[in-house]
């Protein structure tokens, strides 16, 4: 069979040095024949140098020299390798023999995205769909099943990490015949997609994960709570419940087992607070979707007052998994406290945006820079945000640490749903903030006043720092204010508001300081704050910027410094960007 | 089709044939369609119908999580090795028929791989196929 040498190789290297040597070794020894070289722009992975990958042979190099090559194909055209330069990588947190060892990703939830057809149901029972279910309800039993699950230490994915083996097994213990469960698919933190890739990549894992939910806790109706706002998830969902209920593995009667169970869709109309559980009972009764106090929780007086549980939709694709593999093997990938595989949805500032499934203990840098390939345009990085609107920011000093719910909260982070945002030198965090307070306060649902109240005022004190007119004091109110969203407000909307500024203030005080005390905002997005200027020393009077400028408001001649109107000046920062000289000043 | 007792799915497992060697798999979750997956989807379909290949089938499944290069999509021929290819646009969707398919050689410079191997297969070890 042919040989295939896939060549990738970072943007750094310029005029693809490798991928040249290897088109020459092979054009001197006539190996068109036998062997074709081709150019990737993404090879699974990133490295500082180039990545060769073998076909069929499935192997990785990297870390050889320019001069190593000829060994490889030598190697390579004798069946053989070069075991000096081949890639491997071995995750404390994932002694299992499946794994794939070329990869830092190990994938349980998105074991089928992406592979199969997500309207088969056949296709989905042929790669060992709803043998989990059979396991459940032939071998182990209601009681099996909950054990299972809490051997396996899996932590609600939602964010918040309640343990879903105890959860279950609280709402099993509730007296009373009708329960009900719950899948919240109200996907709504800005930047996160995890959830919308599963219900449309796989969505009979779902599916099969609620059936094995329900039968383990003794209820005969599910419902999943979806936002409208996917249409082609809520499309390919029903035609999965329609196929599962068609084949006798939903509905009445499961696989002749005795036990009932069908899942219905409610809508979310798109707010917010909805994901919130209590907020999301009350919108699937019919209600306006206002949180209550809790206690009593949903386990013991949920949807219609009767005992309920609600579970994220990627926690419910990790129970099949579990039910199958056993809890021991799921228990064992991951941190002491965090156990299986995390889904990040990477967004922002990274070469490689994109879903990413992890080993619980994975750190920041693996993520950002090892799956994803670092920072855009070689900048710089600042921070990373998880948890969205209430969540925080992690700060460059803990890129090496390892990611688990504890470690995040001992930071000022959370968790959260799995939206991870890179942020670069160019980010400012006084405007990145207005932009979460923005939305929590858009979101905020009105009924607790530390939470409406609260979110507007800090949001307003942002805004008057980002226009220069802040003053000391006013870090003084964010606390303040913050504190009692903290411990006054209803739910967790309100009560995880304040994070994002919180968090930044911990780690980049001295960017608010610089707002407030100097007026400056030195990454130029707060407009009020920034001024361009021309620094004549350094002006060659190429006049590249004045014919950029979109309100032309830089002048000069040619080959004699330019200068910049700074009343005219709408703060672009075209000129800042374009000028090769550093003759542009910001600040 | 009849309603499924105890023991009918890993019987259906062994029976479920893969229909042919050969397939196209196109990446077409919201984030793939909006990419332009649907088109690239269509325009395999008909230049397939117009060179008379009957034996490739094609098909679709969700994200791949691989955001940066969609549209996706998966070459299974037999004889060759698999491959995915990346930031396929309408002339690239050509070329992968008239040049890998029908000529079977592998179109440079859209070829881009998964982070990670099939692991769903490792997990289900028995699956029928």
């Amino acid at each position: 069979m042919k040989k295939y040498i896939i060549v990738w190789e970072p943007d750094s290297q310029k005029g693809s040095p490798v991928n040249n040597a290897l088109l020459k070794i092979l054009n001197e020894k006539q190996l068109a024949e036998k062997m074709e070289i081709i150019r990737s722009p993404f090879i699974g992975f990133t490295s500082s140098g180039a990545i060769l990958r073998v076909m069929p042979d499935n192997l990785i190099y990297t870390g050889f020299r320019v001069e190593d090559l000829e060994g490889i194909v030598n190697a390579t055209l004798a069946g053989d390798r070069v075991d000096k330069f081949i890639s491997s990588y071995d995750n404390k947190f994932l002694p299992v023999e499946e794994k794939d060892p070329l990869s830092r990703q190990f994938k349980i939830v998105l074991r089928n995205v992406g592979y199969l057809d997500p309207e088969s149901i056949e296709e989905y029972i042929s790669r060992g769909g709803y043998k989990a279910l059979e396991k459940a309800l032939f071998e182990l039993g209601r009681d099996g099943v909950i054990a299972e699950m809490k051997a396996s230490g899996l932590r609600g994915r939602g964010g918040a990490g309640f343990p879903t083996g105890l959860k279950w097994e609280l709402t099993k213990k509730e007296a009373g015949e009708i329960k009900y469960a719950i899948c919240n698919a109200d996907e709504g933190d800005p930047g996160a997609y995890m959830d919308r890739a599963v219900l449309e990549g796989d969505p009979h894992s779902v599916v099969e994960g609620m059936i094995i939910g329900g039968f383990a806790v003794g209820c005969t109706q599910g419902f999943v709570y979806i936002r409208a706002e996917y249409p082609l998830a809520i499309e390919r969902l029903e035609k999965a419940l329609k196929d599962a209920r068609e084949m006798g593995l939903l509905g009445k009667d499961i696989l002749g087992s005795g036990f009932d169970f069908d899942i219905e869709l409610r809508w979310g109309a798109g707010a917010f607070v909805c994901g919130e559980e209590t907020a999301l009972i009350a919108s699937i009764e019919g209600k306006r979707g206002n949180p209550r106090p809790r206690p009593p929780f949903p386990s013991v007086s949920g949807l219609w007052e009767k005992p309920t549980f609600i579970n994220n939709v990627e926690t419910w694709a990790n129970v099949p998994v579990i039910i199958e593999k056993g809890g021991k093997w799921m228990g064992s990938i991951g941190t002491e406290k965090s156990k299986g595989t995390k889904v990040f949805a990477v967004t922002g500032k990274v070469k490689n945006p994109g879903l990413v499934e992890v080993p619980m203990g994975t750190t920041i840098r693996e993520i950002v820079y090892d799956i994803c390939g670092g920072i855009k345009d070689n900048k710089n990085f600042k921070a990373v945000q998880t948890g969205g609107p209430s969540g925080g920011v992690i700060a460059e000093k803990y890129l090496d640490m390892p990611v688990d719910y504890e470690s995040l909260q001992s930071i000022g982070s959370i968790m959260g749903s799995g939206g991870l945002i890179v942020m670069d030198e160019d980010d400012c965090m006084v405007d990145v903030n207005k932009f979460y307070l923005q939305f929590s306060v858009d979101e905020s649902c009105g009924k607790c006043m530390p939470c409406r109240i609260g979110g507007k005022q800090i949001l307003e004190i942002l805004e008057k720092i980002s226009k220069g007119n802040g003053e000391m004091t006013d870090i003084d109110k964010i606390y303040s204010i913050s504190n009692a969203m903290q411990k006054a407000s209803l739910c967790a909307l309100g009560q995880t508001t304040p994070n994002p500024v919180l968090s930044s203030l911990r780690y980049f005080e001295d960017e608010y300081l610089a707002h407030i005390k100097d007026k400056k905002c030195y990454t130029g997005k707060c407009k009020d704050l920034v001024q361009y200027t021309v620094i004549p020393e350094k002006c060659i009077g190429c006049g590249l910027c004045a014919t950029r400028c979109p309100v032309k408001c830089i002048t000069g001649e040619k080959r004699k410094p330019y200068l910049i109107d700074t009343k005219a000046c709408i703060k672009c920062g075209e000129c800042y960007n374009v000028c090769k000289f550093d003759a542009v000043k910001r600040g | 089709m009849d309603k499924m007792k105890k023991g009918d799915l890993s019987k259906f497992r062994k029976e479920y044939k893969k229909l042919s060697g050969s397939e196209i798999v196109i990446s077409m979750g919201t984030c793939g369609i909006a990419a332009g997956g649907d088109r690239v989807y269509k325009i395999i379909e008909k230049d397939l119908n117009d060179n008379g290949i009957k034996n490739v089938i094609i098909k679709k499944t969700g994200c791949l999580g691989l955001c940066f290069c969609e549209p996706n999509i998966i070459v299974r021929m037999e004889g060759m090795p698999e491959v995915l290819y990346g930031n396929v646009d309408e002339k690239t969707a050509h070329m992968i028929i008239s040049e890998h398919v029908i000529k079977k050689n592998i179109v440079n410079n859209y070829v881009i791989f998964m982070p990670t191997n099939d692991i769903g297969k490792n997990i289900f070890k028995d699956q029928g196929r």
